[in-house]
């Protein structure tokens, strides 16, 4: 039994240096994402040759697919389990999510939005950002229902500035 | 997370002290930016240097701060690469003034710095 937030990761022998994989899991309440992310980000830092970008977009994408899940799949309820897989590919970073909180609504994923910027100070946008991120730096995320489990799953690019 | 006041030449600076400003520090930051602004009419500058993270509620809550001074812009400074990135990617860099660094924030006269 893991105590809340801890992480365990475990790396899983691929012939291909470029094509290895990693689990992570941690659980919603706490710093549990915080680290989780930490130790992926370490993971793909130490890993990956051309990690910098790579290591950012991925930074960028969980911390919001991750927040998703904590605030909304599992409604901010602490001890909530979220399994994490990463792969590292030559000029991508896929990452796989499982959760067992809510399901998404309509069984879909938010499309990609940019909320408007071009309005009055006062109406400008507090929100709404997380998946336009997401979409951006990870075209086309699939997302699956699968029993009482939600499988994300995101391919990261290599999007420079 | 705390916001550090400073005050140099009439321009009021402000700190955080968190590497990241994530959903779990933002809420502070709004609340904190608030208390800090609420007599101040000068020029406010936020410096990010020390910022290595900002997720979408961070960057929220850099909005609902920017609301807090009414019409005022709200100057930036020191974004490091992945906040700036999602500064650019959202064009919510667009809706701040943005200084590469506090140096060149407090030396130009702000809105030509832009």
């Amino acid at each position: 039994m893991q105590h809340e937030g801890s992480i365990t990761p475990e790396k899983r022998d691929q012939p291909e240096t470029l094509h290895q994989s990693y689990s992570f899991r941690c659980k919603t309440g706490g710093d549990g994402i915080r680290k989780l992310l930490a130790n992926v980000t370490r993971t793909i830092d130490a890993n990956h040759p051309r990690a910098e970008q790579l290591s950012h977009n991925t930074q960028i994408v969980l911390a919001e697919a991750l927040n998703n899940i904590e605030e909304h799949g599992y409604r901010g309820i602490a001890g909530g389990q979220i399994k994490l897989k990463l792969e590292l590919h030559k000029d991508a970073v896929v990452v796989e999510t499982v959760d067992f909180g809510n399901a998404m609504p309509g069984l879909e994923l938010p499309m990609k939005v940019l909320p408007d910027a071009d309005v009055d100070c006062a109406d400008l946008p507090e929100g709404g950002f997380g998946w336009f991120l997401i979409h951006t730096l990870a075209p086309n995320p699939e997302y699956k229902r699968r029993g009482r489990s939600n499988i994300l799953r995101v391919k990261i690019l290599d999007l420079g500035e | 997370m705390n916001l550090s006041k400073d005050t140099t030449n009439g321009v009021l600076v402000l700190t955080p002290d968190s590497e990241r400003i994530d959903a779990a520090s933002a809420i502070y930051l709004k609340d904190q930016f608030r208390d800090a602004t609420a007599q101040v009419d000068g020029r406010v500058i936020i410096d990010l240097a020390g910022v290595n993270f900002m997720d979408s509620s961070g960057l929220g809550a850099m909005v609902s701060a920017l609301k807090l001074l009414k019409g005022r812009k709200l100057e930036l400074s020191g974004l490091t690469p992945v906040v700036e990135k999602v500064f650019k990617l959202t064009r919510m860099d667009q809706v701040f003034i943005i200084h590469s660094d506090l140096n060149s924030a407090l030396s130009g006269t702000g809105a030509d710095a832009a």
